[in-house]
């Protein structure tokens, strides 16, 4: 009988920390090459992406909150953009991922990729709603859905529980 | 449990709206705004010298072999500038002398040397975090200056950090000028298409002014956010438009990809009185 191998509370939090923090980092502080700058991927999406998937809409819809409200805080714009996408992003597919028998590898990039698609389209929308000016090239902002999409994946990837152990 | 989180989302949706629409409305700097700067401005301070001791260590460490030679270079060349800077200076004195040219007048007298300590988080905007605040003299709407030219202006202002948006961004726009068609218009960026790839279109130019691919491009001082005379960049294309417009692409004179250290002026409140 195969049986998940049990992780403790600690681990799991750990795990979610690291995560966070790692793409907070490659966000805000890794200056990428132009031409990875010009796709914008969005690291911060990908991990709140990864969290509902795997933790479900509830977790992902607090931490989208805070970690949108961050992502607003790090940038020049307005406080509220990312803080509404992220957790309305993190909710959409919190509630998808929650009907899956099992989260595949190949589902976890499809739910990436239209978590990556619902937060580009929400904040293009809050923009135009606010009058805000959107500096993002399109071509970037298309480039850069299936590159959120991979780290996504990552992220869902490294919040998987650990390998079946047999019994 | 759903009802509940749907209700959650909800509640977090209208909270962010309103914060929205009162940021939207407000047209000055946010108490709570300036805060996060301040917060977020150190954390990104500290994460930044973080990454750059450890790449410091890193290049460091391969690089020990050619230090000697570098050095050897590097004091010819100090030698080679303070040469130069010596000529700069008594061509200086000789114009003073000439034209008594007042260079505070100019607001360039005592620029404040900021460094950047972080970018934009989000993929939307194009700005940078500064080391300096308003206990510095930073105020908001600054321009900030490199070594080779205008980089944009104070938007977020901190007691001790600041945030700047990039003239590439899509919501700058500085009236330029180009030196030797004497064209003006209107820079603004994020607007590749039209103006054939480049980072910068010149708006608002008519067929037959005479602007030249190479042609050197200048702040004009009309919009009483950037003092006169400001290198922003080169002319890189021009391109038939639409009616008797054309579409002129400009290339930044600074290099944002490796931008590190910057200069804050003070706050332009009135056109330059010398616009020709």
């Amino acid at each position: 009988m195969n049986l998940p191998a049990p992780e403790s509370r600690f681990r799991r939090a750990l795990r979610v920390a690291i995560l966070l923090v790692a793409a907070f980092l490659l966000q805000t502080l890794v200056r990428p090459a132009p031409w990875i700058e010009r796709v914008a991927p969005d690291f911060i999406l990908a991990a709140v992406a990864g969290l509902a998937m795997r933790r479900g809409a509830s977790l992902g819809l607090g931490l989208g909150l805070g970690a949108g409200l961050l992502q607003d805080s790090f940038s020049g714009g307005l406080l509220g953009i990312h803080g509404s996408s992220k957790p309305l992003t993190a909710f959409v597919i919190g509630r998808i991922a929650a009907q899956a028998r099992e989260l595949s590898g190949s589902l976890a990039f499809v739910l990436a990729l239209v978590a990556a698609g619902l937060d580009a389209a929400v904040l293009l929308f809050l923009a135009w709603v606010t009058g805000a000016e959107v500096t993002a090239r399109p071509l970037a902002v298309g480039l850069g859905l299936p590159l959120t999409a991979f780290a996504g994946w990552a992220a869902a990837r490294w919040l998987a529980p650990p390998a079946a152990s047999t019994v | 449990m759903r009802r509940g989180q749907a209700v959650a989302l909800l509640v977090i949706l209208g909270l962010n709206f309103v914060s929205l629409t009162v940021q939207t409305r407000a047209n000055s700097e946010m108490p709570v705004r300036q805060a996060f700067t301040t917060v977020f401005g150190s954390a990104q301070q500290l994460l930044t010298a973080v990454r750059r001791t450890a790449g410091a260590w890193a290049g460091a460490m391969r690089r020990v072999g050619e230090t000697r030679s570098e050095r050897e270079a590097l004091e010819a060349r100090v030698a080679r500038i303070e040469w130069e800077l010596t000529v700069a200076r008594g061509e200086l004195a000789r114009v003073r002398g000439m034209t008594g040219l007042d260079w505070r007048s100019l607001g360039l007298a005592e620029p404040v040397t900021a460094e950047i300590v972080g970018v934009s988080a989000s993929p939307l905007d194009r700005t940078v975090t500064l080391n300096r605040g308003s206990s510095h003299g930073v105020s908001r709407n600054a321009p900030v200056m490199a070594h080779s030219g205008l980089v944009g202006r104070v938007v977020h202002v901190g007691s001790r950090f600041s945030q700047v948006e990039l003239i590439t961004s899509a919501s700058a726009g500085v009236a330029a000028l180009t030196a030797e068609s004497r064209t003006r218009g209107v820079l603004r960026g994020g607007r590749t298409a039209e103006a054939g790839g480049a980072d910068l279109a010149l708006d608002y130019v008519s067929v037959g002014q005479g602007v030249e691919v190479g042609e050197l491009v200048i702040s004009s001082g009309l919009d009483r956010l950037y003092p006169k005379g400001l290198v922003v960049g080169r002319v890189s294309r021009v391109l038939w438009g639409t009616g008797m417009l054309v579409d002129v692409g400009v290339e930044p004179a600074v290099d944002f990809d490796r931008l590190e250290r910057v200069f804050v002026l003070p706050p332009e409140s009135a056109p330059s009185p010398t616009d020709p």
